[in-house]
């Protein structure tokens, strides 16, 4: 989990040397202890090389032929072509107190060709100066051939050759995989005099991703619009545009592996039988024949506005989205075996329903007055995210360092697990809430002593068990917002912008090493202050070195997420023009700016509370695994315009 | 011009428009539409059943590792508390529902029921052609039946009553109630019955390691033990002794765990491993785990050797009798020759945390191979030594002390050099007595077999022998993952 620097500069025990004095890397060794038995954060930052190529080629040809005066055939050839590499080489080390790790590489080689057809006519005609009609039908394919090839060594001759020439063992893989994706699809867009809008659209679109059957999918939308200030009616004088919007749409998603819906052979199963590996193979991917299309379903309702010569602009939405068919890495029962490598395999599945609403407001100013002008933006954003159906089984990933769910009622990706209420301070408090120990009942363990976290029963059945969890936040905010400003005086610009979310959790991944007693890594230090010495001295941090199962999935490991940051801030200065002209210089202005200068939260122990989302899983949004965090930086620039 | 090739361009592109441009077949993968037609697939899904024993998961380490931690005969050691903390759970009984490596098992018994079962559904619906003949269909089927028989006594004895898949079940499928644990054992017995009839005694030498006839019976044996069923232990145990198989004890004890026992006359049924070419077919995400890693966890640490894991405990080395030779091939104690010099518990390169004693019954290690390509000795899960112990408990427990019960127990006894027990070394013998002292032997002989923990547990005796360590009547069952216990909403243990 922590094979990244940050991660290991938080765990790494500080008694062991960066480096020791004749440069090579601390080990536990060196102090006589066996912690753990990877190298420390420089290992990562200095003895381990990786390097990525990329050669890609993109190219776009179309032709147009206008077969009447309003009426054109066009035709976009378009192709993209990406070569990708890399070298990754870990070199070896040894040191007493943990086992040797032999030097390994890995040579990775991609490429991807993806040509996409488009094939439109297109009709565009306006009538007495009054209806604007433009029509457009199409038929699209894009196809995408995709191969790979990896082979990693181990044992390399010297940990100053990374060629695979110089490894003692190799092994290697490759892939070859396809997809394509066609779509018929018609557009009207309609406008009368440029106040009334009204436009619609329907698509269908195909994917190989899906399985016979199930290829096809439908998507309508609609929209309209209002001007209403230009009406003959309107006739406020500080409005200088008001328009109403309204859209309903589907759009469809198939951002998934490629053959999902079919059963497929693993094929690295041998077993020696009389001396010699025999092959073997079974089927490891859980088919799911039935995935089709995710629909994605928006409403939008808003109107923008402005006002005062345009120095005031608002823009209100409100949108109400809705995933039906979600995809998603789903859950199986470990029980129904699918298992490779000793990792349980799990079906994209089409998960169920969740619903995203909210409201979105952007508000402008501006004013200027002689040599100073200034502008404010200012935006917010409300989200309600909600898991409407999981059709009948959550999607449950729950394993020592996570417990997530895809559960009806939930946002997405919520966090589960138990909630702490407090420290045993003493044995009668343990005594007390036993409901059976002579007959071996307890209410958390046998052996919780004073010092424990005591977890709240929750079911209220007298003992703390599985059934004892809960939801404990997630990572989806309850509002974002920003703010920006930019402010010109004379020759002197200033401009910052802030952004900031509010009201998500955040899963501190990394208190699983660096706040867990039992575990020999170092730990942060407010929490070791903290940590429980006897009778009322701490009621949220455990004793050193207990057990009772202090360290499963609770909100102990829960943080706030929200913060906000100065993302930008920037002042310059310009040369007037007078002297401009005498040096020769169109342009001629010096600025010092700055990103990431200040940052405002409650996240007590990752470097940096902007945790994101994990791209390749919905589910994983705010799980901080002990990321890199956002660097801050300082410019200082010169910009020279001849 | 300009118009001829803009429509050849037409032309061509157009060409493609047809709607099976998005019909696409994986290049890189067969679709199991694709397999089950030949003799050759059929055995290829067959070996993929016994694959998942290989794993450091399973029987390549974290299986045996539990039950010997369990079973009093190993502590966890290794490098220290933090390195796989699960396994001190179990060390105390103070086991938590999350605990990461009884996960790991459960996940892991249960890919080898899905493998079996994916033989049983396709296997037996394959024509019969070619060289797919009505004898090899028979025994592939019935090597499955076996061995999804072994991996359900593995869950039962873990987890308790288990729901019964006699297929795989589809992904979408009603989540199927857990069966009662007598349900269980009736469809493991029947299991191990059918394979039994369908299995033959022994295979020509490419075929070796696959399941017999005797292996099916001898686990009927075990299994029946564990029941305390004795008469059904002694029919069964005698099918094993007269098998046409000829099983016997090996030569010597220490002969069986490493290469020299691969599938030797004690051999009933043992996961079998060949030396890898590389570790990076054991490590990487296509490894295949075809070599023996427990022998290099186990290793004790001395000179950079193993990982220390799995140490024996004092318990274990104070119930060897005195002048028993197993004692030297089971443990390395402080002063025993060990690679090129002795044991010293106190080398500072030895783990501080792994006890006093270093494991040696599985990791007979080859020192000049330590590098990490893992070993080729076969690990056994049941042998004829076991068989003779069962078929001596069942005599005694059936009838008494008596010539049938001490014979099979002496035979055991006189290779381990220790005297026979009889009416001159043992005067006056009660049935207790006989008991007592077969409990014992099974663990001297079976040590670090994983056997220890259900011989005592379901012999009744769990508060006796484990009462000190915390153990409590029912502690036996392990927790279910609590996710399975979320996913499928059946009561945990």
């Amino acid at each position: 989990m922590f094979g990244a620097a940050i991660g290991r500069a938080v765990i790494q025990p500080p008694v062991i040397p960066a480096r020791n004095a004749d440069g090579s890397i601390g080990q536990p060794g060196d102090v006589g202890t066996s912690f753990i038995r990877s190298g420390g954060p420089l290992y990562v930052t200095d003895e381990r090389f990786y390097e990525a190529e990329q050669f890609r080629f993109l190219g776009n040809i179309f032709a147009e032929y206008d077969i009447l005066e309003d009426l054109t055939y066009r035709l976009n050839l378009g192709g993209d072509y990406l070569a990708s590499g890399s070298n990754l080489f870990s070199p070896s080390f040894s040191g007493s107190g943990s086992p040797d790790i032999l030097s390994s590489g890995t040579r990775f080689d991609s490429k991807e060709w993806i040509w996409l057809a488009e094939h439109t006519l297109s009709y565009n005609k306006s009538f007495n100066d009054k209806h604007n009609l433009d029509v457009l039908v199409g038929f699209t394919q894009q196809k995408s051939s995709f191969s790979s090839q990896s082979t990693s060594g181990t044992n390399f001759v010297s940990d100053d050759l990374i060629a695979l020439s110089t490894a003692a063992e190799r092994i290697g893989t490759g892939n070859l995989v396809d997809w394509s994706l066609m779509s018929y699809l018609g557009r009207v867009n309609y406008n009368f005099k440029g106040k009334y809008f009204l436009s619609g659209s329907i698509r269908r679109d195909g994917s190989s991703k899906f399985g016979p059957g199930n290829k096809w999918g439908v998507f309508p939308a609609f929209s309209a619009g209002w001007q209403i200030a230009d009406e003959e009616f309107f006739n406020v004088d500080f409005i200088d545009e008001l328009k109403l919007r309204a859209s309903w749409g589907q759009l469809g998603n198939q951002e998934i592996g490629n053959f999902n819906y079919l059963s497929l052979l693993f094929p690295n199963a041998g077993y020696g039988f009389g001396g010699n590996v025999n092959t073997g193979n079974f089927s490891a991917q859980p088919a799911n024949a039935n995935i089709t299309w995710e629909t994605a379903e928006q409403t939008d309702i808003g109107f923008d506005l402005s006002l005062l010569n345009k120095k005031v602009t608002l823009s209100v939405d409100y949108f109400n989205k809705q995933q039906v068919d979600i995809l998603l890495p789903g859950s199986l029962p470990l029980a129904y075996g699918f298992i490779v490598n000793g990792s349980p395999q799990f079906p994209t599945v089409n998960a169920g329903v969740v619903r995203n609403k909210g409201l979105e407001f952007d508000l402008g100013i501006k004013g200027f007055k002689e040599d100073f002008s200034w502008s404010v933006n200012a935006n917010l954003a409300t989200l309600n995210n909600n898991v409407e159906s999981d059709n009948g089984s959550p999607i449950i990933v729950d394993g020592e360092s996570l417990s997530i769910r895809f559960q009806e009622g939930l946002p997405i990706g919520t966090f589960y697990g138990y909630k702490v209420d407090g420290v045993f301070q003493n044995q009668t408090e343990i005594d007390a809430l036993n409901p059976d120990a002579a007959n071996g009942v307890y209410y958390q363990a046998s052996n919780t002593s004073p010092g424990d976290f005591k977890f709240k029963d929750l079911n209220g059945d007298g003992i703390v068990d599985s059934e004892d969890q809960t939801e404990l936040g997630s990572g989806v905010p309850d509002f974002t917002y920003g703010l920006s400003a930019n402010i010109n005086y004379k020759n002197f610009d200033f401009s910052m912008s802030w952004q900031g979310v509010q009201g998500n959790e955040i899963f501190a991944n990394i208190l699983q090493q660096a706040g867990d007693f039992t575990k020999p890594d170092n730990k942060f230090t407010t929490l070791y202050e903290n940590a429980w010495r006897g009778e009322g001295t701490s009621n949220t941090v455990p004793a050193i070195g207990s057990g009772n199962g202090n360290y499963r999935n609770s909100d102990y490991y829960i943080q706030d997420g929200s913060f906000l940051r100065l993302r930008s801030l920037q002042i310059g200065y310009s040369l007037p023009n007078d002297l401009l002209e005498t040096i020769k210089l169109s342009n001629f202005r010096i600025y010092v700016g700055g990103q990431n200068l200040l940052t405002f939260d409650n996240y007590e122990y990752g470097l940096d509370p902007e945790v994101g989302a994990n791209a390749g899983n919905t589910l994983e949004n705010g799980i901080d695994r002990g990321r890199y965090p956002i660097p801050r930086t300082i410019s200082l620039g010169v910009n020279v315009g001849f | 011009m300009k118009k001829y090739i803009f429509l050849s361009l037409f032309a061509v592109v157009t060409l493609l428009g047809c709607e099976d441009f998005i019909e696409l077949e994986p290049q890189d993968q067969l679709t199991s539409t694709a397999f089950y037609k030949t003799a050759a697939d059929a055995i290829s899904a067959t070996n993929a059943a016994y694959d998942g024993f290989q794993h450091l998961n399973y029987y390549g380490f974290n299986y045996p590792d539990i039950l010997n931690i369990a079973g009093g005969d190993a502590i966890k050691g290794g490098f220290g508390a933090g390195d796989r903390p699960a396994y001190l759970e179990l060390e105390t009984f103070n086991i938590t529902d999350n605990n990461l490596r009884i996960g790991e098992f459960y996940a892991m018994a249960w890919g080898g029921v899905n493998r079996a079962n994916q033989v049983l559904d396709n296997v037996s619906q394959m024509e019969i052609q070619d060289d797919f003949t009505e004898a090899l269909r028979t025994r592939l089927l019935g090597e499955a039946t076996f061995l999804r028989a072994l991996h359900y006594t593995n869950l039962v004895l873990g987890f308790g009553g288990m729901p019964i898949y006699a297929s795989v079940p589809a992904i979408d499928a009603e989540i199927v109630p857990r069966a009662s644990v007598e349900e269980n054992w009736a469809f493991i017995i029947q299991g191990f019955k059918d394979a039994a009839n369908m299995l033959p005694d022994s295979y020509d030498a490419a075929n070796t390691g696959r399941a017999t006839k005797g292996a099916a019976n001898a686990m009927l044996a075990r299994v029946h033990s564990l029941r305390g069923e004795w008469s059904q232990v002694n029919t069964y145990a005698d099918l094993v002794i007269n098998s046409p198989a000829g099983y016997d004890l090996a030569l010597t004890f220490a002969e069986n765990f490493d290469e020299r026992g691969n599938n030797n006359i004690e051999s009933i049924f043992e996961i079998q491993y060949t030396l890898s070419n590389t570790s990076l077919s054991i490590w990487s995400s296509a490894g295949d785990w075809n070599s023996n890693f427990i022998a290099k966890y186990a290793a004790p640490q001395v000179g950079n050797a193993g990982w220390a894991t799995m140490s024996p405990t004092q318990e274990l080395v104070d119930d060897f009798e005195a002048g028993d030779i197993r004692l030297a091939e089971t443990v390395y104690q402080p002063g025993d020759p060990y690679g090129d010099g002795t044991f010293d518990p106190y080398d500072g390169s030895h783990f501080e945390n792994a006890g006093l004693y270093g494991h040696k019954k599985l990791t007979g290690l080859d020192f000049a191979n330590s590098a990490g390509n893992g070993f080729n000795y076969n690990y056994k899960i049941i042998r004829f030594a076991d068989i003779l112990l069962l078929k001596a408990e069942a005599e005694n427990e059936l009838n008494g002390v008596s010539a049938n019960a001490l014979d099979p127990l002496n035979r055991i006894r006189v290779r381990a050099a220790l005297l026979p027990v009889n009416d001159t070394n043992n005067p006056g013998l009660s049935q207790t007595g006989l008991r007592d002292i077969i409990l014992g032997e099974r663990r001297s002989e079976l040590a670090m077999e994983g056997l220890r923990f259900y011989d005592v547990i379901y012999r009744g005796r769990g508060a006796e022998f484990f009462g000190s360590r915390g153990y409590q009547a029912g502690e036996e069952i392990f927790p279910i993952p609590p996710s399975e216990i979320a996913q499928t909403g059946w009561p945990q243990n």
